[in-house]
């Protein structure tokens, strides 16, 4: 439904050069890349508060690409929520609505709240809002317009990891209920994997690669993208079994995994390498999952080692330099990895 | 580490300061002086240990009594003799032209000032240091050299004075005259001012706004505008003030009718100091008043939380 067609644009040193895209309709779409990548200025472009250079931006097959930021009907997210600090949150939620001089503003205003959970915030100031407040403020002035395209950027990045969580899973369950087609850009590949239908990783104004998060991660094209999203465990799955928790039967590689956590249906499970216990031997402990596998590669990080094991599907494990000597840990050896069911991070989709 | 100045060197600082104030027989400087210095080395340097605030806040207070001494004295001698000037008809008068020209200086002021400060907050543009060079001019040019050159435009064989005056308009010596000098002088103040306050104002609030369905002009209206409302004030408040105190370039584009100032120079010249003083204690009186209560409801306006 979005085209994006050979933009260019230089600014100062910086340029992006000959950006192509096609999202589709009701996608939740990811451009992931380092700071400097040019992925704000991609968004911005898209918003149309800069103009490009060369190239053209299409919308259900209709040229935008000179239209002003008021005839696009996207609405942007910034990170930094840019709420407008002289009105309460409702005045902020109805600005939209207002200026385009829609009717039933408050019945609107209020519904959109109620969604986002933000309704008891209404009558405040956003300078009186925590930082994961005034961003579920900005992503309801945005969404009650119901915009053809949510552009958001980096909409997590100001505010700590277990917030950003949380708003995480709000907005994966938003993007299910409106079915509005969503950009978001992110520096943070945790994010991206977990929200993206698809991803673009982009490096100093290019896109390296687009694909499905799975295929991102399992056959990144360069080693750039290799290093940039491979530190993760991050698998897809669903419930199987609710037993003490429940039991999850993941996308690949036929294995399932315990976790302590609530299960509902398709799920993303996250899984952090330096909760992974690594032994040459099995032996009796409180973990509940428990794989054999074999070592397919050791990555000297400088504090740590990165060790790639192959369970049916790859698993990343931190270990120290004295693990690696004392289990003599080499490409090949198999051996027993474990975690507790604690340690499975369950994201309901 | 933190500078330490010993009370010693304070002592020594002061003393001659002291001593002049006694012997100027400055009483009633010498003794808040006095007082204002041995309070501050008690709390801060006994405390803290850090007598540089000390010393600076000394210094500090020499300006501020700089300030206060002839405001204060002259409020002493002449306000026995304040009803001579409110008795005095042309006195009146003289300081209803200075607030009223004053008013509509900064009218003008702020209606061409707005657009200009944004522009000159948003966008840069070639030439655009020859611009803000030439606000500031007005600051720099001595006031009758402003006036003298206002003369040459809007007087009567002025280029613009010559048009204007045949269509009714006049300016050498009437109402018009003083409230183009009071614009002159006034514009730096405005503009500075509401160029800081838009410049302060993030443009990705207006670029969110515009995204959410609003056109330049409203997110300009409804966004940036009410966020520099305090710059606005004050502004205003800067430009009014200094429409009023001009002497220089009114004096020379429009003597009569007279402004304030002009009218206290005149008493002055003609009369003498004891005849100007109570006019001049009269408008301060006025003119403070209404820049205190400004002030204050300025105050009212909270700075917005920068996001």
């Amino acid at each position: 439904m979005i085209k994006i067609e050979n933009i260019s644009r230089r600014w100062g040193d910086f340029s992006l050069k000959d950006i192509d895209l096609n999202i589709n309709e009701g996608e939740y779409f990811v451009i992931l890349g380092p700071t400097g990548a040019g992925k704000t200025l991609l968004l911005e472009l898209l918003a149309g508060f800069y103009d490009r250079d060369t190239g053209d931006i299409y919308r259900h097959g209709e040229k935008i690409t000179s239209l002003p930021p008021q005839e696009r009907d996207f609405s942007f997210v910034y990170q930094d929520y840019m709420l407008f600090p002289h009105m309460k949150v409702k005045e902020n939620i109805a600005y939209g609505l207002k200026v385009n001089g829609e009717k039933d503003i408050d019945r609107k205003v209020r519904k959109i709240a109620i969604k986002i959970g933000i309704s008891h915030l209404l009558k405040r100031r956003p300078m009186n809002l925590s930082g994961g407040e005034r961003q579920r403020v900005s992503i309801a002035r945005a969404l009650v317009m119901a915009p053809d395209v949510l552009l958001l950027d980096e909409p997590f990045g100001s505010v700590d990891y277990r917030t950003a969580k949380k708003l995480r899973s709000i907005m994966k369950k938003l993007h299910r209920k409106f079915d509005c087609t969503t950009i978001h850009v992110t520096h943070d590949q945790e994010e991206a994997m977990i929200l993206g239908d698809r991803i673009a990783v982009m490096r100093n104004g290019e896109i390296e690669q687009i694909g499905p998060p799975e295929e991102i991660m399992r056959k990144p094209v360069s080693r750039f993208v290799a290093d940039f999203v491979g530190t993760e465990n991050i698998f897809h799955g669903r419930k199987c079994k609710e037993e003490d928790g429940a039991l999850i039967k993941l996308k690949e590689g036929d294995i399932t995994i315990h976790t302590t956590e609530r299960v509902r249906g398709k799920v993303t499970v996250t899984i952090r390498p330096e909760d992974i216990i690594l032994a040459e031997e099995k032996f009796e402990s409180s973990a509940r999952n428990v794989f054999k596998g074999t070592i397919k590669k050791i990555t000297d990080r400088g504090n740590f080692h990165e060790v790639l094991i192959d369970v049916g599907l790859p698993l990343i494990i931190y270990v120290t330099k004295q693990s690696v000597e004392d289990l003599s840990l080499k490409r090949g050896k198999k051996v027993n990895v474990m975690f507790k069911a604690s340690a499975v991070h369950v994201i309901n989709e | 580490m933190r500078e330490k100045i010993s009370p010693i060197t304070v002592v020594l600082l002061l003393a001659p300061i002291i001593g002049m104030l006694y012997f100027l027989e400055l009483w009633w400087v010498l003794i808040p002086f006095f007082i204002f210095s041995v309070v501050l080395i008690y709390i801060y340097g006994e405390r803290k240990g850090d007598m540089t605030f000390v010393i600076f806040s000394i210094f500090g207070m020499l300006l501020v009594f700089f300030i206060l001494l002839p405001i204060a004295e002259l409020f002493y001698e002449a306000l026995p003799d304040l009803n001579q000037a409110i008795e005095d008809p042309r006195a009146l008068r003289a300081i209803l032209v200075s607030l009223t020209g004053a008013f509509i200086a900064t009218l003008i002021g702020l209606l061409l000032g707005v657009p200009l400060a944004y522009t000159l907050a948003r966008k840069n543009f070639h030439g655009k240091n020859i611009v803000e060079g030439l606000i500031d001019l007005p600051m720099v040019v001595p006031h009758t050299v402003a006036g003298i050159a206002l003369l040459v435009v809007f007087g009567r064989r002025g280029s613009l004075g010559e048009p204007l005056g045949e269509a009714g308009l006049n300016f050498v010596d009437a109402f018009p005259g003083i409230i183009v000098a009071m614009l002159f002088v006034s514009i730096p103040f405005i503009v500075n001012q509401l160029r800081e306050g838009f410049e302060d104002v993030d443009p990705r609030l207006e670029q969110v706004a515009m995204s959410l369905g609003a056109d330049r002009k409203t997110a300009f209206f409804t966004v940036s505008l009410p966020l520099v409302k305090r710059n606005l004030i004050s502004g205003a408040l800067m430009g009014w003030a200094r429409a009023i105190s001009e002497f220089g370039a009114v004096a020379i584009i429009a003597f009569y009718p007279h402004t304030a100032p002009v009218y206290i120079y005149k008493v002055f010249m003609e009369i003498g100091l004891a005849a100007a003083r109570p006019i001049a204690v009269l408008l301060l009186l006025i003119t403070l008043t209404i820049f205190i209560i400004m002030r204050i409801l300025s105050r009212r306006f909270g700075i917005y939380d920068k996001d």
